[in-house]
Order: structure tokens, then C-alpha cells, then sequence
């Protein structure tokens, strides 16, 4: 196993929620450090961005937001993970492809 | 624009998110992962290695390593999302420990079963085991040379193994570890339907309203499923999700209505719901008189002991399968016993929840998705499970229509595409067919260019009972691959282990990583996995879904499909059949059994040129022609005409997957109804053409007890299962750092109520024992599993703590699949 220092994972989740609790829900994951809400729809699906140093934590954060009263499912969609060094740089669409993962 | 890393890849998550949950506004913005001129990574699909939803996956390769996965957004199954297992899919193939060369156990350079395991060659490692084969085979027969395979195998895998077993050292001794996981599914499809697997498909959940969990606990088992049937109940304010299981699980907290009932007792409740619908008028009675036919089925049937056991002295043992047909009203006399209240009080679920679920199945106007996996398949009545199921729905015509029917959800990856229909089970034949039936040996030893009377009339020895055979010494030569028996198979202590170590046995192992299995082998062979070889799954909705070999495996790591071929060519047709059959077929003297199984002119039709340009295909070169599209291509000829069509080889590399029947080009969503079937005619609306009538079979079976019940010394059920972080024995997800440390050991998810009377607190390290061995494990009384008091619950993912040690070999007798979910066991605090 290839062993990566200072990994910064990002992921974006679905977070299924009853309708009843989504607008609590939505509040308690934004008032999270790590997770940021950037869309809703209707049907109480909320989809969050989270960031956290190494998977351990980002899997801790999406087992804290999986127990939230109201929460249904939690589903991972898309994740990420580099040096935070690496995070850091700026990008263009000539980006230095062999930085990237 | 200038923006960081960080922010690109945080847009990249909101937009593959946003898209994926189907809010509008972001699409265009769908595949921005796999722009390969911002990546350059070389981007492919795959279906998921894990389990039996069938996932498509996105996979990412750079200087020849799989570097990251993402869920495949243009995937049906999974629409870019991708469970906690997904997450982590690139990292299963580089554990630090991956086997990367033959084992041999030897002791001064000569292999010894009492030996240390020791690295050799391939030559080495083959020359041992074809004299091993060779042994048996001349001092005892067929019969004494067998091989467990895998719901994991590829389907060209499992096709060629079967060749090898079945026509090439004519042993019917082959047995997928699917026996383990969906033997009863298989069994109740056969007998109700006279095909097997589902007739529906994922779409159902769409188009469905009353969704039923029958003991499977698909929040952790089948995440991405449960987050299609959670959007449909949060965004349809009709549906309805209804859970039973025998302890409370985290797909309890979509739930509209749960039942945690007595272990066994489902089999009770189903008669129950039967009766309600008959009593309160509700058979749809023109379906049934033109769909349907009733059996009563034999009763007393044993439980799958060995002979010498006290259960087995039933009165049906002989014939567990057996019935006569009966009349409507048979039927509803033998149902109308299982009232509300006697029910109710066997399985302790309230009498008003009961009703609520019959009422769901009885009102003509909801439709009805009925779910299952392991809690019916895994019953010593898991065949009555399966036909009881059936009944409610075709009693009520809810059935082989958009979100209406029974369906089987499957744990392996290939349990469907594989072990099930190309037939690697010690009774089958690819395309539902059988051993047993003349005209099927036939149109195999056709399709294989055979003599008749190659292929066995008998079935071979099943899972539990090539532990058995093992241990007796009947067994003599064995071929475990893809799998890991020794911690997956039930009662270790008695069978499993005495018989890999019977002195008069050579036990071989194919695998990716050293395991339980492995360290009870005398030879290990290091497998390639995964994408590290082209291959073909069949997921649980009969979606058939190839992928390309994308890196190459590590050291002398090879396919199972090379080992089995390879392996082949150690065997010259005189030494492995009689002369009367080779005299039928003259001109296979001389020959070895690679050339008559894969160099005869069928599987070797495709030249290697015919690999798509920019892949490997390690295979490919080893043999010097197109080894996958010929095993495919010769394979699919079983099924094409009569309902199980494959579509041609080339076609699966581009779709993301097809479901069978594939006819004109078209799948096939929902079987044997007229509109969506090709093979239901215009004018019968439906047409379970399966049996020769067209008629399914409903049959009247009962409630019988558990093989093993708590007692005054055993005062407690054990229940084994799987946790969302692991798959299966753990082989692979315990070898990513994160998965392991998300949940390392198993423990025992037990009552509050039983811990205090036991004096045990959460932590505490106990023993779990039955009368047949114990186990170490902790307490835990929080989490994700709440038993009733009574009832104990147990993973088997942990090779440090081997919780089937514990469980009892009882099977159901007309799958021959074991009961994981019940036997009595003490606790003790050491």
C-alpha cells in the first residue's frame, strides 16, 4: 500500500433526507467545519461538499452526517484526493496533467 | 480562469453530484471527471469487483496502475454514485501481501503435505498437481477429483471450469461458493418458474410503490439500490417501505412499517398473508386460472445433515422436492390454518403489523416490489421461502409488470452472469439446464463436440458435502478458486478444516491474497484480479456487463481463466477417459484435453487480432487466439432461441451492459409479459414460458421448525452477516488501510438487556460457542444492529475471529444451501 502524507480527500455526497427534516439537516451539515451544502431539491436531497485531511476523517464525516435524525441514505458520487501542497496550486485549462491524483 | 486545485476538484464534486441526484441546473457539467485533457488519465468502465448490484465504475489508469474510481455517471445501475466499498475500489488490487508466485508446501524440496509453503515455479506448481489430478483419478475415479469455484469468476471463467470438471475429467464435483449465497433463489426460480432469476429489473423501483425487505437489510448490503428505493419513497409521497428481519438494522429507519419476527417464523407470516388474501377475497382470479397451478409439496424433508444425524431421519429425506398437484381449494384449506392470531404469536410480531402488510399485498390497486437475499436464501426452508413469496404474488396477478414482482438480489458480482446461468453448480448445464436430463447432456456434448455419454448423469458433490467427502477421503484431488472457503463455509471445526487436512487429500488454491483458505492449501496459485484481466460479470437484474484488461497483474500472478487452460494441457485423453468413450471419438487419441476442450475449433474460432486496439490481453497472448470471445461466443450458443439470448460478443464491450433476453438487439426489462418480452406472443398477456404449460406453480408448503433452536444450554439464535465497509471474508476490503480501520474486528451486536443479565459490558470479550465450536469476539450493545433480546448477531468478515466455527452445516434440502442465520449458541465473558 502506498503510503500518501498530508492527502486531502474531497468528495461529493447525496445526502437523502426526509422532507420533514431537510431544512434541519441542511443547518446542522452546514454548521459543519468540513462540509459545505451547495445545492437542494425538493425532495429533501441535499448535495454536500466535504473536505478532510485522509480518508479516516472523511469517513468519519460521512457516518456524522449518516446519524443525523432524518437522514435516509447517505451515496458518494465523486471523490478526490491529492497533497495539500498540490491542492494549493492554481489551474488553468493548460493545467500540468501529471500533477493531477 | 484561474481558480486552485482544491476549488476545481470542490466544483468537479458539486456538478458530479448535483447531476447524479438529477438537479437540473448543473447538466453539461456530467463527465467533467473523466475530461482526460485535464486528467490525462486514461479513463475506462468496469463494473464494481464487489457485490451482486452490478455498479458501473469509471476507471482510472496511469503508468499502468488503477489510480482512482469514480461511480460511472452514464451507468443505468448506479447513475455516478458510488458506495463507501467504491471509494476505495482502485486500492484492492495493491495490498502490501498480494501472492505474486506459486506456493508449494514442501519439505527438503519435495512437496509435503506437512511441509512449509514454498515458492516454485508454475512449471513446478503444475507438475505436482497433475500428478496429484492423475493420481486420484486412476485410483478412484471421477469422482475423487472435484473444484469450488466463485459467484466472483468471470463468465468465460466459470465456463471453462465447468468444461474442465464436467466434459474434460468427467466429475460433476463442481460447485460455486453462489451455493453458499443463492442456491435457494435458484432452486424456487426452477420449481416455480422453470427459469431462473428475476423476471423484473432495477426499474422497478422506479415504477414501484410498496417496497419489501424479506430479511435483507439493503442499506448495508446494497447501498446503491437502497438510494434509488430511498429517492423513490422521499419523492413519492404514496410509496411505502415495509422491512422484516429478525433484528433491527439501519434499513429500518426509511421504513414506513417493520416486523422483527421470530427466526424461521417468515415462513409462517407468508402462509398468514396467503390466507388473508384468499379470506378477504382478494385472488385475482382470472390470473390465476389462466397462469397459475397448484402443488402441494412434500413436508418432513430433514435438514441437509449427514445421514447419521437424528433430523434426518424425516420422513421425506428422499424426496424433499417432491409434491402432488392439488386444486385451488386444496390450496386454501392448507393456508387457512396460519390465522392472525396463531401467527402472531409464533412470530411475536403484533398482530396490527401483520394485518398492514397482508392489506399491502392484498389491495389490487398497489403495486408490490418484494425484495430478497440472504435471510431467505440462507434457511433450511430457503426453497419454501422463496415459493411462498411467489404465491403472494401471483395469488394477487402482482407480478412480471413495472414495479410489481419478487426480486432476488444477489451478493457476488457474478452469481447471475456465472455460477447461475453458465451452470457451474454440481447439477447444472449453462442455460438452466441439467445433468440429470438426457436431452441436455445432449445438446452439451453437441455444443462441445463430445461423445455421448461424456457428461455424468449424476449431480456431484455440493459445497457442504465436499467438506464432507473431503473429510471421509472420498475427495481426494480439490480445486478451490476465487473464493475463500475455509472462513466463508459453515461448521469449520468438524468438517471443513479435517478434511483440507486429510493426509489422503491435495488441496489447491487460487487466489489474489493469502487467506484462511490459502493457509489450509498444499498449493497456492497467485491470481490476477479484476481489471487486471478481461472480463464479464452478470449482474442480479440480468444485465450482462464486460470490461477491458487495463494494467497487468503483479509478478507471476495469471487469470484463473490461464490456470484452468493452462492446466489443461497436462492431461492426455488417455489418461483422463476410458477407452469405450475415446473409442466413440477416435480422433481425440493422442490429444490432451486442452485441444478437445479449447482448441476445437469453436473456442479457438477468433484470431488474438480481434482484441480491441490499446488493450492487453494477457490471455490472448498466452494462447495466440481471442480466449474470451471464442469461451463467450461458443457459450452463448445454449442459450440463444429459447429465451436466455445472449447478444453477440463485440456489443458488451460497448454498452454499459444488457439485459437478457438480448433479442434483435433489444433486452429485455421485464419478463414473460406481453409488450415487453419477445418471446410472450401478441394476444396472452402473460406467459411463463418456462414450463411447458405456461403455467407457473404455486406451492403449498408450511411452517416447519429451525434445524436448531436456543435451549436451556444454547439459550441463544446466532445470526451471521455482512457489514456496509466489508465484502464477504474480507479478503479484499480489509487489505485497504481505511476500510479496515473504518471497522476492524467483528463483534457481537447483542441486547442491552442480555449483556446486563450476562454481566457483560460493551467491550467485553466473550466467547461465542455451539455444540460444535467457539469463537472470541466483543460485545457491543450501540451501533448499527439492535437484536432483540434472544437473538445475537455476528459478522463473518474477521479472519481473526472465525464466527462459522460456531454455525451449524444444515442446508435447506432442496437447494443444499446452508442455514448462516440460525443456530443455538451460549455466551460466556472470559
Amino acid at each position: 500500500m502506498e503510503e500518501v502524507q498530508e492527502e486531502i480527500h474531497i468528495a461529493g455526497i447525496l445526502v437523502q433526507v426526509r422532507p420533514e427534516y431537510a431544512a434541519a439537516v441542511s443547518r446542522q451539515v452546514a454548521a459543519m467545519p468540513n462540509a459545505e451544502v451547495c445545492a437542494q431539491a425538493e425532495s429533501g436531497k441535499l448535495v454536500v461538499v466535504c473536505e478532510s485531511e485522509g480518508a479516516d476523517a472523511m469517513l468519519a464525516l460521512l457516518a456524522a452526517i449518516r446519524e443525523l435524525p432524518g437522514v435516509a441514505n447517505v451515496a458518494l458520487v465523486y471523490q478526490h484526493a491529492e497533497s495539500r501542497s498540490a491542492m494549493e496550486e492554481e489551474i488553468s485549462d493548460e493545467a500540468d496533467p501529471t500533477r493531477v491524483l | 480562469m484561474k481558480l486552485t486545485r482544491r476549488e476545481f476538484f470542490k466544483q468537479s464534486a458539486a456538478l458530479s453530484t448535483a447531476t447524479a441526484a438529477g438537479i437540473p441546473a448543473t447538466v453539461g457539467a456530467a463527465n467533467i471527471v473523466t475530461d482526460a485533457a485535464l486528467t490525462k488519465l486514461q479513463w475506462n468502465k468496469a463494473p464494481c469487483r464487489f457485490c451482486g448490484v452490478g455498479c458501473g465504475v469509471n476507471v482510472a489508469v496511469r503508468d499502468g496502475k488503477v489510480v482512482a474510481t469514480h461511480g460511472d455517471i452514464n451507468a443505468e445501475v448506479n447513475r455516478g454514485i458510488n458506495c463507501v466499498k467504491g471509494y476505495f475500489l482502485s486500492k484492492i488490487m495493491y495490498g502490501a501481501d498480494r501472492l505474486t508466485e506459486p506456493l508449494l508446501r514442501m519439505k527438503n524440496g519435495k512437496y509435503d503435505k506437512n511441509g512449509e509453503l514454498q515458492p516454485v515455479s508454475w512449471d513446478r506448481a503444475f507438475d505436482v498437481m497433475a500428478e496429484q489430478f492423475k493420481k486420484a483419478l486412476r485410483d478412484k475415479g471421477p469422482t475423487s477429483v472435484g473444484m469450488f469455484g466463485s459467484g466472483q469468476w468471470t463468465i468465460w471463467e466459470g465456463y471453462a471450469a465447468s468444461k474442465l470438471l464436467k466434459a474434460g475429467f468427467r466429475s460433476n464435483n463442481i460447485d460455486p461458493n453462489a451455493r453458499h449465497c443463492m442456491a435457494s433463489a435458484v432452486a424456487g426460480f426452477m420449481r416455480t418458474f422453470g427459469m431462473d432469476e428475476p423476471m423484473g429489473c432495477y426499474d422497478d423501483i422506479e415504477n414501484g410503490q410498496v417496497f419489501v425487505l424479506w430479511g435483507a437489510n439493503m442499506a448495508e448490503m446494497h447501498p446503491i439500490l437502497w438510494s434509488r428505493i430511498t429517492d423513490r419513497r422521499l419523492s413519492s409521497p404514496q410509496s411505502r417501505v415495509v422491512t422484516l428481519s429478525v433484528y433491527e438494522n439501519r434499513s429500518y429507519d426509511l421504513a414506513d412499517l417493520t416486523l422483527t419476527f421470530r427466526p424461521q417464523t417468515d415462513l409462517a407470516i407468508m402462509n398468514y398473508i396467503a390466507n388473508h388474501i384468499i379470506r378477504s377475497g382478494a385472488v385475482n382470479r382470472g390470473f390465476v386460472e389462466r397462469h397459475a397451478r397448484f402443488m402441494i409439496g412434500n413436508t418432513d424433508i430433514g435438514y441437509g445433515l449427514r445421514p447419521e444425524n437424528p433430523l434426518q431421519k424425516a420422513r421425506n429425506v428422499a424426496d424433499p422436492g417432491g409434491g402432488k398437484p392439488a386444486t385451488f381449494e386444496e390450496y386454501a384449506a392448507f393456508v387457512s390454518r396460519y390465522d392472525l392470531d396463531s401467527v402472531a404469536e409464533l412470530s411475536r410480531v403484533p398482530k396490527q403489523r401483520l394485518e398492514q402488510l397482508a392489506q399491502l399485498y392484498a389491495d389490487p390497486k398497489t403495486p408490490v416490489m418484494s425484495l430478497f437475499t440472504m435471510g431467505f436464501n440462507q434457511h433450511t426452508r430457503g426453497t419454501w421461502c422463496s415459493h411462498l413469496l411467489y404465491n403472494l404474488h401471483l395469488l394477487t396477478g402482482k407480478i412480471a409488470a413495472p414495479g410489481n414482482g419478487p426480486f432476488s438480489l444477489t451478493g457476488q458480482p457474478s452469481a447471475c452472469g456465472t455460477a447461475r446461468e453458465v451452470g457451474t453448480f454440481s447439477h447444472r448445464l449453462p442455460a438452466d439446464m441439467v445433468v440429470t436430463n438426457p436431452k441436455h447432456r445432449e445438446t452439451a456434448e453437441g455444443i462441445w463436440k463430445l461423445p455421448p455419454g461424456t457428461i455424468p448423469d449424476k449431480p456431484g458433490y455440493h459445497a457442504v458435502q465436499q467438506n464432507r467427502m473431503l473429510k471421509d477421503g472420498k475427495l481426494n484431488a480439490y480445486w478451490v478458486m476465487c473464493n475463500n472457503n475455509m472462513q466463508a463455509t459453515p461448521n469449520i471445526v468438524e468438517e471443513a478444516w479435517p478434511g483440507y487436512r486429510n493426509p489422503d487429500n491435495f488441496i489447491v488454491v487460487s487466489d489474489a491474497y493469502p487467506t484462511v483458505t490459502t493457509v489450509a492449501a498444499d498449493l497456492v496459485l497467485p491470481t490476477a484480479m479484476w481489471v487486471e484481466k478481461e472480463g464479464a460479470y452478470g449482474n442480479a437484474e440480468r444485465r450482462t456487463q464486460f470490461w477491458h484488461q487495463l494494467v497487468s497483474a503483479p509478478g507471476q500472478a495469471r487469470s484463473d481463466l490461464w490456470q484452468i487452460m493452462e492446466f489443461s494441457k497436462r492431461f492426455r485423453m488417455e489418461e483422463v477417459w476410458p477407452a469405450e468413450l475415446l473409442d466413440k471419438a477416435p480422433n481425440y487419441r493422442g490429444k490432451t484435453l486442452y485441444d478437445v476442450l479449447f482448441r476445437n475449433g469453436e473456442v479457438d474460432k477468433f484470431p488474438a487480432s480481434q482484441v480491441e486496439a490499446g488493450y492487453a490481453n494477457d490471455e490472448a497472448k498466452a494462447f495466440g487466439f481471442y480466449v474470451q470471445k471464442g469461451l463467450f461466443e461458443e457459450y452463448a450458443r445454449f442459450g440463444r432461441g429459447h429465451g436466455h439470448d445472449l447478444a453477440p460478443f463485440d456489443a458488451y464491450h460497448q454498452a454499459r451492459g444488457l439485459r437478457w433476453p438480448v433479442v434483435d438487439g433489444k433486452e429485455t426489462r421485464w419478463r414473460y409479459r406481453e409488450g415487453y418480452d419477445p418471446y410472450v406472443k401478441a394476444g396472452e398477456d402473460v406467459n411463463f414460458y418456462g414450463m411447458p404449460d405456461g403455467k407457473a406453480v404455486i406451492y403449498a408448503v408450511p411452517y416447519e421448525p429451525a434445524a436448531e433452536e436456543p435451549d436451556k444450554d444454547f439459550p441463544f439464535w446466532l445470526c451471521t452477516g455482512r457489514v456496509l465497509e466489508h465484502w464477504h471474508s474480507g479478503s479484499m476490503t480489509r487489505r485497504v488501510p481505511e476500510l479496515y480501520r473504518a471497522f476492524p474486528d467483528a463483534v457481537c451486536f447483542m441486547h442491552p438487556d442480555d449483556a446486563r443479565r450476562l454481566g457483560l459490558r460493551r467491550g467485553d470479550a466473550i466467547e461465542v460457542s455451539s455444540r460444535r465450536g467457539a469463537m472470541r469476539t466483543r460485545v457491543e450493545t450501540r451501533g448499527r444492529n439492535k437484536p432483540p433480546p434472544g437473538l445475537i448477531f455476528v459478522p463473518w468478515f474477521d479472519a481473526g475471529q472465525l464466527i462459522n466455527k460456531v454455525t451449524l452445516d444444515a442446508t435447506c434440502p432442496i437447494s443444499l444451501q446452508t442455514d448462516f442465520k440460525k443456530c443455538a449458541v451460549q455466551i460466556r465473558k472470559v
